[in-house]
């Protein structure tokens, strides 16, 4: 039986990790801090799948991120994806070489070429299609950081569909970072019929908002970036409830 | 992480370096298991190895093209025959082993082993992606004191069909119909899962393949 699967996702903006809310960002801690503090690697035995995600506004100082993506990449042994503002073959090719296995493409999914150019190297499964949406202005799904909105919802779900990618990743803008669930209503409305595995992301505050989401028959796995809902052992308590609550993720000894 | 670094003497590996694959994950985890793989294209050196991994992502067309270039293919069937050296195929690395695939378009592999490599069958979505429990066949050596059923990381739209004849050297593993997870004969191994990625027991499937007599 294929698991389901609980995925944790680091921010990263200019040095530090953050908690976001509706797109915004604070600054949390360091790569220090995630260690000595957060106790980041012993989220290792909890998580099926570990994001990282690049969200400085500053992309040309990349050494620093590089850096702490190399140590985080030799220490865990699942699948880890790396994304954020990638806009060319020459990114993708660092982050394999830094320890990706998939690559988080969300402004450039309309870029074909990079697309084509992407999974013939690496192959579609190595590539996640995140898209962000908001209900609150009117339907609508959005790129470039939440900031630039595409097309109709309809019209982006047939495109997506036909994308030669492995995953799609899908992120409410108003439920981010509020702790207070996720957006259940628009998963069972519009996630359905997708022909790829889904992810979902976006106001997970507890253990039973994973449950929640991990419980929908067609999602492939849920995906929280809250960094302070689940300091320390967090993580681990909420792994063990989940065992105990689902049948299909796989057992751990925590 | 709280397991202990174990430190074999190395009998040599290599990770053959076919330009249709990313390297760097099954290099950390060698790396921790204490190994310092070697990884190149050289046909010289990979002559040389007791331990061969061939990895793989991307397509089976790619892939063999590259094989044939650096003349891999050949030295991968000869070693077989004569049964030297260990090699271990990995995700796309164990489907060239088979006889053909339909990836992108009808090409031929190395033809060890008789199956074909088609696109998983059925309503359930493609690629196959995420843990899945393998069931190992007794005695299996790729798998020892790892418990029966466990889950490794899978991420392919591509399989071998489980036949009956691969009773006894073949994993199986479900999803929507029964297909190929890992074979072993005489000494050839491979996964279709990455064992690189799968947590605990896929290092232990390394370990086991770290300490197999070459």
């Amino acid at each position: 039986m294929l698991k389901k699967r609980l995925i944790f996702s680091l921010l990263y903006n200019d040095g530090y990790f953050c908690l976001s809310r509706n797109f915004r960002l604070q600054k949390i801690g360091d790569y220090k801090w995630l260690i000595d503090n957060y106790g980041f690697y012993n989220i290792y035995n909890a998580i099926d799948e570990l994001i990282i995600l690049n969200v400085s506004r500053d992309k040309k100082n990349t050494e620093k991120f590089y850096k702490v993506l190399e140590l985080i990449t030799a220490n865990f042994y699942i699948p880890i994806s790396i994304g954020g503002g990638i806009k060319n073959i020459k990114q993708v090719d660092d982050y394999f070489n830094l320890g990706a296995d998939k690559i988080i493409i969300n402004s450039e999914l309309k870029n074909i070429k990079l697309i084509n150019e992407i999974s013939s190297k690496y192959g579609a499964q190595a590539i996640i299609g995140s898209i962000d949406f908001s209900l609150l202005k009117k339907k609508a799904f959005f790129i470039n950081n939440g900031k630039t909105e595409v097309e109709s919802f309809e019209d982006y779900k047939k495109f997506l569909n036909k994308l030669d990618i492995g995953e799609l990743m899908f992120n409410s803008i108003d439920f981010d970072g509020t702790g207070q669930g996720l957006d259940i209503n628009f998963y069972n409305k519009n996630c359905k019929d997708f022909n790829k595995p889904i992810l979902i992301s976006g106001g997970v505050g507890k253990t039973e908002h994973i449950y929640e989401g991990l419980k929908l028959d067609f999602v492939n796995g849920v995906v929280t970036a809250n960094l302070l809902n689940f300091v320390k052992d967090g993580l681990i308590k909420s792994r063990i409830i989940l065992q105990k609550k689902l049948e299909n993720i796989v057992m751990r000894s925590t | 992480m709280g397991a202990s670094i174990p430190n074999y003497l190395t009998n040599n590996i290599t990770i053959i370096n076919y330009e249709a694959s990313n390297l760097k994950s099954l290099n950390n985890s060698l790396k921790y298991l204490g190994q310092n793989p070697l990884v190149t294209s050289d046909i010289k050196e990979i002559e040389n190895s007791d331990k061969i991994i061939l990895p793989g992502v991307g397509s089976f067309l790619t892939g063999m093209t590259s094989l044939k270039k650096f003349k891999i293919d050949q030295l991968i069937k000869k070693k077989f025959i004569e049964n030297k050296s260990i090699i271990f195929g990995i995700c796309l690395g164990l489907q060239l082993f088979f006889k053909s695939s339909e990836e992108k378009k009808i090409t031929k592999g190395m033809g060890i082993f008789q199956g074909k490599v088609e696109r998983f069958s059925g309503k359930l979505k493609v690629p196959h992606m995420g843990f899945n429990n393998v069931k190992y066949p007794p005695n299996s050596k790729l798998f020892k004191d790892i418990p029966q059923n466990s889950d490794f990381y899978f991420a392919n739209s591509f399989r071998v069909k489980y036949e009956n004849t691969y009773s006894g050297i073949s994993s199986v593993t479900t999803y929507g119909e029964n297909f190929i997870s890992a074979i072993e004969y005489k000494n050839l191994f491979g996964t279709q899962f990455h064992p690189e990625k799968s947590h605990k027991y896929g290092l232990k499937i390394l370990e086991n393949f770290i300490k197999f007599n070459a």
